[in-house]
């Protein structure tokens, strides 16, 4: 058997290339550890009973064809997607009661697109039902464990998703981020993770939570394979009327060097260094800091003025499009009535409808809006003069699962370093930085609108001058 | 800040049983106090967003797509209740709009 | 009863004929289609689909509100309107709140003769997606997709009208504007026109609204339209004799005894929590772009109605059944090209049925032609009576010198006119031509 959990995308492609491993090797190795760890881990929820037949399918393109790879840069690599990605014929539940024997009749572009890149798709991954958490622990399938610390969450939205990979059970996991819900996990399981800007990639036949925020992203464990896969799922979709008309570039080809950063200017955002943030993570991003300085980067003081407003900004616009977008899954189609939404989408589902009546509209949502326009501002400002900022992800490690369960806005407040980017719009990338007691550490690299290319030059160099990350537990299962 | 639960649950559909009433209000309440603090905050000059792309217009050719029309047996797929193509629901005679 | 005032405003949907659905790809002729066959993702509601507005039924929108002399502004959106009903997939409709496609304009009607014009107030003209069919059937109901999504233009109306017939005519007169326009079929058996009518009834002697309205949904045809207004006049007028005032509501309409019946009182009202569609961007409307659309609106039918009338000595009766639909006034124009007879002639002899639209044009001039031989053209009398007019009319006869042929058919009526219709119009023609050549 291979092991997975120390392959990347790249080393599989040339593994599969030089015919070493073959498709199905790299399937059912993963499936095999998905069978072995998923009663642990509960990181999926379905398995496609035709992911060995796919694998199949690719060994024999592989073998028929040496350039095949060039018209299918993914195949052979084995995914996992988040369930609330609509795949064609495959159970896809967002995690709730609410669609727990829903088939979709269609594929969600991002699904099309990386199935004729050649992917296979092992299956769907746990989440909090319907994205809405920071923890996994709002799934009605029950919540999903930290790879690194069972005890632990290993971070939300797509939670499954992010734990998938340090389990050796997929090499590449899809996300959405509407507010963290990629880059938490991703720092929480020593991953990197890829929040697009929003319209840079399509949300057709994606489970809508917050439809002007939702992003739709993917976990790897390097730079260079988020890349490949961006490359892959960026651009316009016909279907999506909020995608950009532009071309967007092969990312995985314009990495760089790698070794400099010179000319770069990376901002440090000041309000992001307070008091509540755990000290030992603060000095995972000052190494961090002092890396990219190593590479020639002048790092600079920034301030973002509106963005301790975010979360209370996020709560008031989520909620209202959660409660729109909800109204579709009971009644006639699916089944169940809206008793069968969990807590938090009941929640959620109550304060939208709240914040929408009559008489409150102007206080909340439209306050919200112009909230977001000063945010918004905020980003703009700040990248007329630095080409990426530097951030944490979380002002806390892996907490404890129960910890924050019963505490709504406690759960809410572990997404201010991350939901002010989607309510800017723009991207970020969270990317591993180090460990405190064992447990992963990410940072994360935000730039303006649409320039993921320059995000993922940063990043890289960081990575390669970053190393390896000392100090992790082993993995616990 | 006290929210009227009940009347916030009929509005939005939920079905709160009495005893879920005290623990409700007390999430709701700290969650609506939480965003008021937006309150403080002057915009009386400010535009609203509510799209971040800047994109106008996107508008599409009025053709039809055969490819993308479902078959009964697929949009019916998951209907708790069906009959002969139909969707079937309890009976509604009052048309609300 | 004339000691009080009812005051009536409407609300009118009517259904594009656009291909495909509002915001999806399927086919949007839903009429007679077997169930769910005509439904994808998108206007199924299912989870993830997502909406892209159809491009033509934007334009006929702004068409529209152009007709009823409406306001397009620069930035129109759509808005997510929330209620829950099994015939609305996403429980929410889309459409469009404070910034609708066409704002305040008026649509003249006209009454029983060219001057009794009375124009009544458009609040505003906006494009919307219609919902899914139910078909009731004992204890339960079934749903049918298929007109779930079909783009719908919604029409409201100042709350300018005081008696039934004032609405009846002037549906009749939006009808015909909408048909000849080429944008819909309103066809009310299908229900691709549909009224709806806001109706209270105050003191005559007060001014302002009174404090309530009742609704009336859904009415299908212009007749129902009109039975329910007066079986609502009549009861508010009941109640407020009995010094209660009619309770603020929603009925529906009964056919068989034209009568109407509660459906929802104003506790129960509905509060629509709108918001703005995040998934459509703002449509933005460019001058050049409204000027193009303003120049493909045809010749209204009450601008015909007047040209006929003024222009053409056509009697207003007449005038006004060939303007009431498209079919009827092409074929009437082309009648008229043919230059055969006075165009007052034609127009009488299609209205008194003569004639008829069925028939190829080359027929109907026939039927003309010969309608208009008399027993024996006294030739001494016309060469007379040509002669004459060209002595009259010298400045017909110099722009018809100048090239201006369409001059020909008033001479040809003044000359048929002089022989009091006893003239066969070839002949005269004919003869009249000879002698205009040797003028």
């Amino acid at each position: 058997m291979i092991n997975i959990a120390d392959l990347t995308i790249q080393k599989a492609q040339d593994l599969l290339k030089s015919k070493q491993v073959s498709a199905v090797e790299l399937a059912e190795s993963c499936i095999n550890n998905i069978t072995q760890h998923n009663p642990t881990l509960n990181a999926v929820l379905t398995v496609n009973a035709s992911a060995i037949e796919d694998a199949k399918e690719a060994d024999s393109l592989i073998a028929s064809d040496s350039s095949i790879f060039e018209q299918k840069p993914l195949l052979g690599i084995p995914l996992l997607h988040k369930d609330v990605y609509s795949t064609k014929d495959l159970r896809t539940t967002a995690a709730s009661k609410v669609l727990e024997a829903y088939i979709p009749p269609y594929d969600a572009t991002v699904v099309k697109k990386l199935n004729e890149a050649g992917v296979i798709t092992l299956g769907k991954t746990n989440l909090d039902a319907w994205a809405h958490g920071s923890s996994g622990e709002n799934s009605d399938f029950g919540a999903t464990k930290n790879p690194y610390d069972l005890q632990r969450t290993p971070g939300g939205s797509s939670s499954g998703s992010a734990a998938a990979l340090p389990a050796g059970m997929c090499l590449v996991s899809t996300g959405t981020d509407t507010g963290g819900s990629i880059r938490l996990p991703a720092a929480f399981c020593n991953l990197v993770g890829l929040k697009p800007t929003y319209g840079r990639v399509s949300r057709y036949g994606i489970i809508a939570m917050g439809s002007s925020f939702d992003s739709i992203g993917h976990f790897t464990k390097t730079v260079t394979d988020s890349a490949k896969v961006l490359s892959v799922t960026a651009g316009l979709d016909r279907h999506d009327g909020t995608t950009v008309p532009h071309t967007p570039p092969q990312y995985h080809e314009n990495l760089g060097s790698g070794t400099s950063l010179k000319g770069k200017k990376i901002g440090i955002v000041r309000e992001f260094d307070h008091e509540g943030t755990d000290r030992a993570i603060a000095q995972v991003t000052r190494n961090a800091i002092k890396t990219i300085e190593s590479l020639g980067a002048e790092v600079v003081d920034v301030s973002l003025p509106h963005a301790q407003y975010a979360i209370a900004t996020y709560y008031i616009l989520i909620p209202a499009e959660v409660s729109s977008n909800l109204g579709r899954m009971t009644g006639t189609r699916f089944g169940k009535g809206y008793e069968a939404f969990g807590d938090e989408a009941k929640r959620r589902i109550m304060i939208g409808a709240y914040t929408l009546s009559a008489g409150y509209y102007d206080a909340y949502y439209n306050k919200a809006l112009k909230v977001r326009t000063l945010i918004k501002q905020d980003f703009d400002t700040v990248f007329e003069n630095v080409d990426a900022l530097l951030c944490p992800v979380s002002p806390s490690t892996p907490f404890k699962l129960g910890e924050k369960a019963n505490d709504p806005l406690a759960m809410y407040l572990s997404d201010i370093f991350v939901a002010p980017m989607n309510l800017a719009g723009v991207p970020a990338l969270s990317v591993p930085a180090g460990s405190v007691n064992g447990l992963p550490v990410g940072i994360q690299f935000v730039s303006k609108h649409f320039d993921e290319e320059n995000l993922y030059k940063i990043a890289y160099a960081y990575e390669q001058a970053r190393g390896n990350i000392e100090g992790l537990n082993n993995l616990s299962f | 800040m006290k929210v009227d639960v009940k009347k916030i649950a009929k509005l939005a559909h939920i079905p709160v049983t009495n005893d879920q009433i005290p623990q409700l209000e007390k999430e709701l309440s700290s969650i609506i106090t939480f965003i008021d603090t937006l309150q403080q905050l002057d915009t009386t000059s400010v535009e609203s967003t509510n799209q971040v792309t800047g994109l106008t217009h996107v508008v599409r050719a009025d053709r039809v797509e055969f490819e993308s029309i479902l078959t009964p047996q697929q949009a019916l797929l998951n209907a708790p209740q069906k009959e002969d193509n139909y969707f079937i629901v309890k009976a509604v005679f009052e048309n609300n709009d | 009863m004339n000691n009080y005032k009812p005051t009536i405003g409407l609300e009118i949907h009517v259904e594009l004929s656009t291909k495909s659905k509002m915001f999806c790809s399927c086919p949007a002729d839903w009429f007679g289609k077997k169930p769910n066959t005509h439904t994808c993702p998108v206007c199924l509601g299912l989870p993830g689909a997502l909406p892209v507005a159809n491009e033509q039924a934007i334009e006929w929108t702004i068409k529209i509100a152009q007709a009823l002399n409406c306001t397009i502004p620069a930035i129109s959106k759509f808005d997510r309107k929330h209620y829950v009903y099994p015939d609305l997939p996403k429980s929410f409709q889309l459409s469009q709140y404070d910034e609708p496609i066409g704002q305040k304009g008026s649509l003249s009607v006209h009454f029983d003769s060219i001057d009794t014009v009375k124009s009544f107030g458009i609040t505003r003209v906006h494009l919307e997606e219609d919902a899914g069919k139910l078909i009731h059937k004992g204890n339960h109901s079934l749903v049918d997709y298929n007109r779930s999504g079909v783009p719908l233009v919604e029409i409201v109306t100042e709350p300018d009208f005081h008696d039934s017939s004032e609405v009846k005519k002037f549906l009749e007169e939006l009808h015909t504007l909408i048909r000849a326009l080429g944008v819909s079929d309103a066809n009310m058996e299908e229900g691709s026109m549909r009224l709806e009518p806001n109706i209270s009834v105050g003191l005559a002697s007060s001014h302002g609204l009174p404090p309530y309205k009742v609704e009336v949904k859904n009415i299908n045809s212009f007749k129902f339209a009109k039975n329910a207004i007066d079986y609502e006049v009549k009861r508010h007028i009941e109640l407020l004799e009995k010094g209660e005032i009619p309770v603020q509501e929603t009925r529906g309409y009964v056919e068989k005894n034209a009568s109407t019946v509660s459906q929802r009182t104003k506790e129960e009202a509905q509060d629509y929590r709108y918001f703005p569609e995040p998934d459509i961007p703002p449509l933005t409307f460019s001058p050049a772009y409204i000027e193009s659309i303003k120049e493909s609106v045809p010749e209204l039918p009450s601008h015909r109605l007047t040209r006929y009338v003024q222009e053409n000595n056509i009697s207003f009766s007449d005038a006004y059944i060939i303007t009431r639909s498209t079919e009827m006034t092409d074929y009437f124009e082309k009648l008229c090209n043919a230059q055969v007879a006075e165009s007052a002639k034609i127009a009488s002899m299609l209205v008194n049925k003569r004639l008829s639209i069925a028939d190829s044009i080359d027929v109907s001039l026939e039927k003309i032609k010969r309608a208009l031989v008399p027993v024996q053209t006294d030739e001494a009398a016309l060469a007379a009576a040509i002669a004459a007019v060209i002595a009259q009319q010298t400045k017909a006869v110099a722009e018809y010198k100048a090239g201006k042929e369409t001059v020909l058919m008033f001479l040809v009526g003044m000359v048929m006119k002089e022989m009091k219709g006893q003239a066969d119009a070839n002949m005269v023609k004919e003869k009249l031509l000879t002698s205009l050549e040797a003028h």
